[in-house]
């Protein structure tokens, strides 16, 4: 026993004297969770946090409902999105110089003949040109003309209710999770979750034990009174200390950022199966490789690719067929998927228990057989 | 001339047998932009998005002329059609039990996308409420090129994603060369033989540059077949963007080495700063939906100023002379003034 405790204690401090393993298993995951709750978190509340420049040109000065309507529309506007601009400009200035300036996201251009909308209200008989959006291919214009497109979507529908709310009642209900409250918090944590399980599992672990083999720390290790299982268990462990600290701070940061249902047994209890999952489909990769060159490529590779594509981020279901299957083979989907049900109080698949075991035992078959081998060739 | 030549061929030959340098150089970048471009790359205009809507138990008939851009599915099958929204087969489904129950998939990196989703499906809903649409308001979109070609979002994408890969290319090659030579002994053995330090850095970083044009090159032709892009390379323009972007972003390499000293910190720093240029960059998404307290970061990012003159070159943005000429000589000069200093530190020492 004490042998185990030493050599995890050495392997540990080994772990802590790699600047990239503590970066990327302890920080990194925590600071991803922050910055999506902070970048993302918002804007699934609503859109008060986005800034827009919009530019307003009147080809003809409003007056009556029509001045009344574009007042109120503006004014609130103004109210609700506190760090955004519209300001009205000279008719006279060219609008597509304007975009190319990059002075303003957007700029809105209203008809000539836009005070016609006044008695189009009342007999439904004159007509308006269109009103035009000016934008540029930037990602942050597009998102303007969005923004205001749908703004101008509620103008048209308001004229037709003449002003009265309309009694509808909808309920949202996010597919995933069946629950009626979609909260991006509460959708990003278990993608972060299993972020930080594949840093240890795919990246560290394998890499730590082939460096060991190339660096024939395993063949010294055998010379010792140590036993192979020995090794192994406590080199498991180092590893496992490492995710723990680094579980800790991301429930820190979630619970701080009210993310709720986190301290849920069976949640917990599933990251724990899931953990072992992660493992096994890391020394199954480990199981292949003796070189530290080939294992860091190959695992550099497949955690980019399991991340992305498991649906951490954003939903890869619609890819191309080309990258779908890795999406269906990849053990990081079911995992997402099923934490994010439990997080949301829902019953776990067949699918998202059934695939991961099956890596699990793919990888614990294949690690034995070539850790048994390891140990009789050293 | 030939010891020069075999030198410049054996630094290839390392560097393109180096997976991992490979990995992050090529095909990094290119899964980058498969996937950033199939979510980025919708360009279309609201009224040209299409939201098909799965309607369970409902009929089309009773909804149709309300909806705007909006194809309907119908099915008395909930679970099939729970089956198709998962899936992404459609985008939303409509039951109505008692009041109108939606399911929706959400969790885009694109939350607009959702917003669009669910904003069409309102106003449908509501016109469908009132029994009746009319348009009084009629919108026209005119996308205004900001360069000399008519360019959309994906060439903005694409230009986005190569000043990321040379920048990348760039700063972690450096730590290659002045680090993990180093560590592995590659300099001792080089600086034992009749190869002046000079020699060494300026082959060893031709090298690298080589892989980055490369990837470059790659990256150009995958995205011009991909998603069929109208841009017009200023080549001489854009080669010299890749020279001094290269050679500043050297620069940042060595200023990390010679800040963190262990090859390891410095390779840490780098990919940390690389995840923040990714972010910083405003390529993928607006800068705006960044909280105002830490956008600032994104006028210290080198990423903020390339990615300005690669648009420039490839004719999507315009840029002033003086700007242009300016910003280049500047990461030339870090980049030069750098690997010198490097040379002198990391390289000579080892004589």
């Amino acid at each position: 026993m004490n042998k185990i405790i030493n050599l995890t204690k050495t392997l540990t401090k080994n772990l802590f004297r790699q600047p990239e393993i503590v970066f990327f298993t302890l920080i990194f995951p925590a600071a991803m969770l922050m910055f999506f709750i902070y970048v993302f978190g918002g804007l699934y509340e609503g859109e008060s946090n986005i800034q827009v420049n919009v530019g307003v040109v009147y080809q003809e000065e409003l007056n009556g409902f029509t001045e009344q309507i574009f007042d109120n529309v503006f004014s609130g506007f103004k109210e609700n999105m506190k760090n955004s601009k519209i300001d009205v400009l000279d008719p006279k200035e060219n609008i597509e110089q304007i975009i190319r300036n990059e002075d303003y996201d957007l700029v809105i251009e209203f008809p000539s003949n836009i005070n016609n909308l006044n008695l189009k209200m009342m007999t439904g008989l004159s007509s308006i040109d269109e009103i035009k959006f000016y934008h540029s291919p930037k990602s942050q214009s597009i998102l303007s003309r969005d923004i205001m497109s749908s703004v101008f979507e509620q103008i048209n529908l308001m004229i037709n209710s003449k002003g009265e709310e309309i009694d509808l009642v909808t309920n949202y209900k996010n597919i995933n999770t069946e629950n009626d409250d979609f909260n991006y918090n509460q959708f990003i944590f278990p993608g972060i979750i299993v972020m930080a399980i594949f840093t240890a599992s795919i990246f560290n672990l394998p890499i730590s034990y082939v460096s060991d083999i190339e660096t024939k720390i395993i063949k010294r290790i055998k010379s010792t009174p140590i036993k192979g299982y020995q090794y192994f268990l406590s080199l498991l462990i180092s590893n496992l200390f490492i995710l723990f600290l680094a579980f800790i701070i991301i429930y820190f940061v979630g619970y701080f950022n009210g993310i709720e249902n986190i301290f849920n047994i069976n949640f917990m209890m599933l990251i724990i199966y899931y953990l072992i999952c992660g493992i096994s489909f890391g020394l199954l990769i480990a199981s292949f490789f003796k070189k530290m060159a080939s294992v860091s490529v190959f695992s550099n590779i497949i955690y980019f690719l399991t991340i992305f594509l498991s649906g951490l981020y954003f939903p890869v279901k619609d890819v191309p067929w080309v990258i779908r299957w890795f999406v269906y083979f990849n053990p990081g989907t079911y995992m997402v998927d099923g934490l994010r049900n439990v997080l949301d109080n829902n019953l776990v698949n067949f699918n998202q228990i059934f695939i991961p075991l099956i890596w699990t035992i793919l990888g614990i078959t294949f690690f034995s057989v070539s850790y048994r081998r390891l140990i009789k060739d050293e | 001339m030939n010891k020069n030549i075999h030198l410049l061929k054996t630094f290839i030959k390392e560097t393109f047998s180096n997976k991992v340098d490979v990995f992050f150089t090529i095909a990094f970048p290119l899964l980058f932009l498969f996937m950033f471009g199939m979510m980025f790359g919708n360009t279309s205009t609201p009224s040209e998005n299409i939201v098909k809507i799965g309607l369970y138990n409902i009929e089309s008939d009773s909804l149709e002329e309300f909806f705007e851009n909006s194809e309907f599915i119908e099915s008395n099958n909930l679970e099939d059609l729970k089956v198709q929204l998962e899936s992404q087969l459609i985008d939303a489904i409509i039951t109505k039990p008692d009041n109108y129950e939606i399911y929706i998939g959400e969790g885009s990196i694109n939350p607009q996308e959702t917003s669009f989703i669910k904003s069409t499906i309102n106003n449908g809903l509501s016109y469908a409420k009132l029994n009746r649409k009319e348009t009084y308001l009629e919108q026209d979109f005119v996308s205004v090129s900001l360069g000399d070609t008519d360019s959309g979002q994906m060439e903005y994408l694409l230009t986005g994603i190569l000043s990321i890969s040379i920048l990348s290319g760039g700063m972690f090659s450096v730590i290659g060369i002045f680090g993990r030579y180093k560590k592995n002994g590659v300099i001792k053995k080089f600086m034992s033989a009749p190869i002046s330090p000079s020699s060494f850095v300026l082959y060893a970083s031709i090298s690298k540059l080589i892989l980055n044009i490369f990837s470059v090159i790659i990256l150009i032709i995958f995205a011009k077949y991909m998603y069929d892009l109208n841009y017009q390379f200023n080549w001489a323009e854009f080669s010299m963007i890749i020279l001094t972007s290269s050679l500043g972003m050297m620069g940042f390499g060595v200023i990390l080495l010679i800040i963190f000293k262990r090859m390891e910190t410095a390779s840490t720093a780098a990919s940390l700063l690389f995840a923040i240029m990714t972010f910083f960059s405003g390529i993928y998404f607006p800068l705006t939906l960044i909280p105002e307290g830490i956008r600032w970061i994104s006028y210290f990012m080198p990423v903020t100023y390339v990615v300005n003159l690669v648009r420039h070159s490839a004719n999507v943005e315009t840029m002033g002379n003086t700007e242009f000429l300016i910003t280049n000589l500047v990461l030339l000069t870090i980049g030069i003034l750098f690997l010198i200093i490097a040379s002198n530190k990391y390289v000579k020492q080892e004589i």
